[in-house]
């Protein structure tokens, strides 16, 4: 599987939901890291580096679209993909300001889900190949 | 956030990177109608995004949409259009979908445009999931 190559960092405040997706990436991807609200993702997000980041948006202290702004402020190729219901229009209109990958919507449908992973998947190894052309005309 | 989106409108404003310019152009608007259902919105306010990031004047616009709504919309056929007339370049094709998402998300997109472009760039990457 793809995303068996890539960390994750994935940010919720919910536990209950927290609990079920973790469970699932765990299996998936390489390495997951977790946070519960935007301002702990953002500290990990410095700690760790990883490949993907998943995030709720409306959380406590630091909601996922301020941290995917700082984020981006660190890494403005970084794959961010954030849950939603599509309801939530005053975050959607800063959410279209944003380069945001991808939006996972509320309720989760697991084949939905595992493809925006694979879709994030296949824009960072783009990426990595572009970097790697890019390097390798360069010599 | 700007400079990714506007790498691929230069590529597609640059008539030599496309094979089939005009079919790349009929394709690309008829999924994002698709997207954003264009019969129930006022598509005047898409004009401007069709311009700057497909190169899509308006009355090109309204010609192809008339098009459209003449042709059953057949999803597979559009998408290998657009990938043929990207050459297959996963570079381009991959830009091109993010302007597609650009598209799904602005303008008080809902779940269901939102799952329309979600159909629509997997049938790109199917190969690779």
């Amino acid at each position: 599987m793809r995303l068996k190559k890539f960390t994750i960092l994935y940010v919720e405040d919910d536990k209950t939901t927290q609990e079920i997706i973790k469970e699932i990436l765990r299996y998936s991807c390489k390495e997951v890291f977790i946070a519960d609200n935007g301002e702990d993702g953002l500290k990990l997000y410095k700690e760790k580096k990883p490949d993907i980041v998943l995030s709720d948006i409306a959380m406590p202290l630091m909601d996922g679209l301020e941290m995917s702004e700082a984020i981006k402020k660190l890494n403005p190729n970084q794959p961010i993909a954030l849950f939603t219901a599509f309801s939530e229009s005053s975050f959607l209109k800063k959410a279209s300001e944003l380069d945001i990958s991808t939006y996972i919507l509320k309720p989760l449908e697991e084949e939905q889900f595992f493809n925006s992973l694979n879709y994030m998947a296949v824009e960072l190894e783009f990426n990595i190949n572009k970097v790697t052309q890019g390097e390798n005309n360069g010599k | 956030m700007e400079s990714n989106l506007n790498k691929i409108s230069n590529l597609i404003n640059n008539q030599d990177n496309l094979s089939n310019e005009k079919e790349f152009k009929i394709a690309s608007a008829s999924l994002v109608c698709s997207i954003v259902d264009i019969a129930q919105v006022d598509s005047k306010k898409y004009c401007p995004i069709f311009k700057k990031k497909l190169n899509i004047e308006e009355e090109e616009f309204e010609q192809i949409k008339n098009e459209i709504s003449n042709d059953a919309l057949n999803i597979e056929e559009k998408v290998n259009h657009i990938k043929n007339a990207l050459n297959n370049n996963m570079f381009q094709i991959m830009e091109f979908l993010k302007i597609l998402n650009r598209f799904a998300i602005i303008n008080g997109c809902t779940a269901k445009s939102y799952r329309e472009f979600e159909l629509i760039r997997d049938k790109f990457l199917r190969e690779f999931y």
